[in-house]
């Protein structure tokens, strides 16, 4: 155990903590919990989505899948940027135009207010859920090698402080809790970038050169992987639906969409979304071209981060936490830690707010309650949701231990992919959308993803333990799309053309 | 609310360029990766200059829209609001 990295990893705690107080003192509303009241601006704004992007799966998990699968990961990080792409030219403006809170506002501008809030609250509460149970993962294992604890405990204690965050702080803090991740992170991507560079004298063709004869010397079967395509073993389809998958699956995310609604105008929307998107090109370009291939270069088997079995200490997912202690040191070691962690704490708190106000605001005040709810009512409610929330994440996080995180991200992902995005694209740019059609295909591709997601390698073998999966594609995604898309638009034409048929009888 | 034809000529072109190179890459690992592998500028591969291509081309439109194109930027969020 190393004091110095617990004392800096400590010191990140305490600082959200404070900020969490603080900006809790200054949450009074609705609006302040669930959008921080609108009073963000563009920059603090892009900040923060930077933040929501950079998660556990950026930092950990994309460092990881570059250790193991080598350029593929390049599918990962390409899937933000075609994300960010659509964000900025097709939907800021039309959500500042339609929304309030939540993505739900926007679709209900449209559809019948009760059945659709219903159904695209609890399709953004799973998805959320899945992401909240990918981040708890990631701590849990980070936990597991700071301090030498337990997993399943390192899982709880995640689980209490998410609890806290989502349910003291609201929006303002989770908002500054994200911001101050964003430049942490940023300043420590850097640094690790500069530090691995001159680890091998700013000369990328040594590192280069080191990564491919560690990578000949360790996995001689894949010893071309770093340029090469085919780590992941992908056919066409995989390859499509993993990539669809991730980047449609960012744009239906409700704690991403949410951050577009705390600025005061699109103006500041829009600039929110081009900073968020330099700051993530920037981390992801640094971890692509540099950091991920140090890890092969310099940890892929060094005896010093291996276990007894000859893995990596804390799985693949800490690799870029090794690599920090060992071109930065123990100091630099604690930060890294400290910052893989902050910005684990802060996207869990922007997704538990976005779960809660799911629950809250769109289950309890708008459907259950019709409207005729107090605010401080509404807030009880979502501070009682975060705690179920915590409860229910502690399980998943047990259940889906060891698992590349990266990977998971790509599970919750499929979710929102199949379900909040195409209800969201199709209630923006296609006028002939019904509430029938629009319950139809977004029920379809729920139900779809789930099980193949099931039937699928990471639960069917990685969680209960079969020998082979049912489905054999780990990448659910596409399939699901196509028929929460086929599905929406045919059932719309066929409930407008039989309410048309009906209207002309009369 | 309108359609697609809200949307600018930029806006429609970065989509679908930016949406065109990613098809590329997401097709590439699986179809013709010893293509993607292959050394072209600057001693990077083919693959490694989609993943910048990617990178870097989407933020100078965007912050072209933001600034230089700030009338592109202004109509269209005046149509969303009409929508």
């Amino acid at each position: 155990m190393s004091w110095i990295a617990i004392v800096c990893f400590l010191v990140v705690i305490a600082i959200t903590l404070g900020i969490t107080y603080f900006a809790a003192r200054r949450t009074q509303s609705a609006a302040d919990f669930y959008v921080a009241g609108g009073r963000i601006s563009g920059t603090q704004n892009g900040l923060a989505i930077a933040g929501d992007f950079l998660s556990a799966a950026t930092l950990l998990g994309t460092t990881a899948m570059i250790f193991t699968a080598g350029f593929d990961a390049a599918i990962y990080i390409s899937a933000s940027m075609v994300a960010f792409v659509f964000f900025l030219f097709l939907m800021t403006d039309k959500l500042r135009a339609l929304g309030r809170f939540t993505f739900v506002d926007i679709l209900v501008t449209r559809l019948e207010e009760r059945p659709i809030r219903l159904l695209a609250a609890s399709t953004g509460l799973i998805s959320a859920l899945m992401y909240l149970m990918v981040q708890v993962v990631g701590a849990g294992a980070l936990i597991q090698i700071l301090f030498h604890i337990e997993y399943k405990f390192a899982v709880v204690l995640v689980s209490f402080l998410m609890v806290f965050y989502g349910s003291v702080g609201g929006m303002l803090a989770t908002t500054w809790v994200q911001i101050t991740k964003a430049i942490l992170l940023l300043g420590g991507i850097t640094m690790l970038g500069v530090l691995t560079l001159a680890h091998f004298d700013f000369d990328f063709a040594q590192l280069y050169n080191a990564a491919a004869a560690n990578n000949l010397q360790h996995v001689p079967e894949r010893a071309q992987q770093l340029v090469l395509p085919g780590g992941l073993g992908l056919d066409t389809w995989a390859s499509l639906s993993l990539g669809l998958g991730l980047a449609f699956g960012l744009l239906g995310s409700p704690h991403l969409l949410m951050r577009f609604f705390t600025v005061p105008d699109a103006k500041a929307a829009r600039k929110s979304a081009a900073v968020a998107m330099t700051a993530v090109s920037f981390v992801n370009l640094i971890i692509f071209f540099v950091v991920g291939i140090a890890t092969v270069a310099l940890i892929k088997g060094n005896s010093t981060f291996l276990d007894q079995q000859g893995v990596v200490q804390g799985g693949a997912n800490m690799v870029a936490v090794h690599l920090a202690r060992l071109v930065g040191g123990e100091v630099f070691y604690g930060i890294m830690a400290a910052v893989a962690f902050a910005t684990i704490l802060a996207v869990v708190a922007g997704l538990t707010i976005a779960s809660v106000s799911a629950i809250s605001h769109d289950i309890f005040a708008s459907v259950y309650k019709k409207g005729d709810v107090s605010e401080r009512e509404e807030i009880r409610v979502s501070r009682i949701s975060t705690v179920v929330l915590g409860s229910l994440v502690v399980l998943l996080g047990w259940a889906f231990e060891g698992q590349n995180v990266a990977y998971l991200v790509s599970l919750a992902l499929a979710v929102a992919a199949s379900t909040n995005f195409p209800l969201l694209i199709l209630t923006m740019y296609w006028p002939g959308l019904t509430t029938q059609g629009a319950i139809a295909g977004a029920l379809v591709g729920l139900v779809v993803t789930i099980t193949l997601m099931i039937l699928g390698p990471a639960v069917w073998v990685g969680v209960l333990e079969f020998a082979r999966p049912v489905f054999p594609s780990g990448y659910p995604a596409l399939y699901a799309m196509l028929g929460a898309f086929g599905v929406m638009i045919a059932v719309s034409k066929i409930t407008r053309n039989g309410a048309a048929a009906s209207g002309a009888q009369s | 609310m309108q359609g697609p034809s809200t949307l600018s000529p930029l806006s429609r072109w970065t989509v679908g360029i930016v949406f065109t190179v990613y098809l590329t890459l997401l097709l590439g690992v699986a179809l013709f990766a010893d293509t993607l592998a292959r050394p072209w500028l600057g001693g990077l591969t083919i693959g490694q200059w989609l993943v910048l291509v990617l990178h870097i081309g989407p933020l100078v439109v965007a912050w072209y829209y933001i600034y230089a194109g700030t009338g592109l930027a202004e109509q269209s969020a005046e149509e969303a609001e009409r929508s």
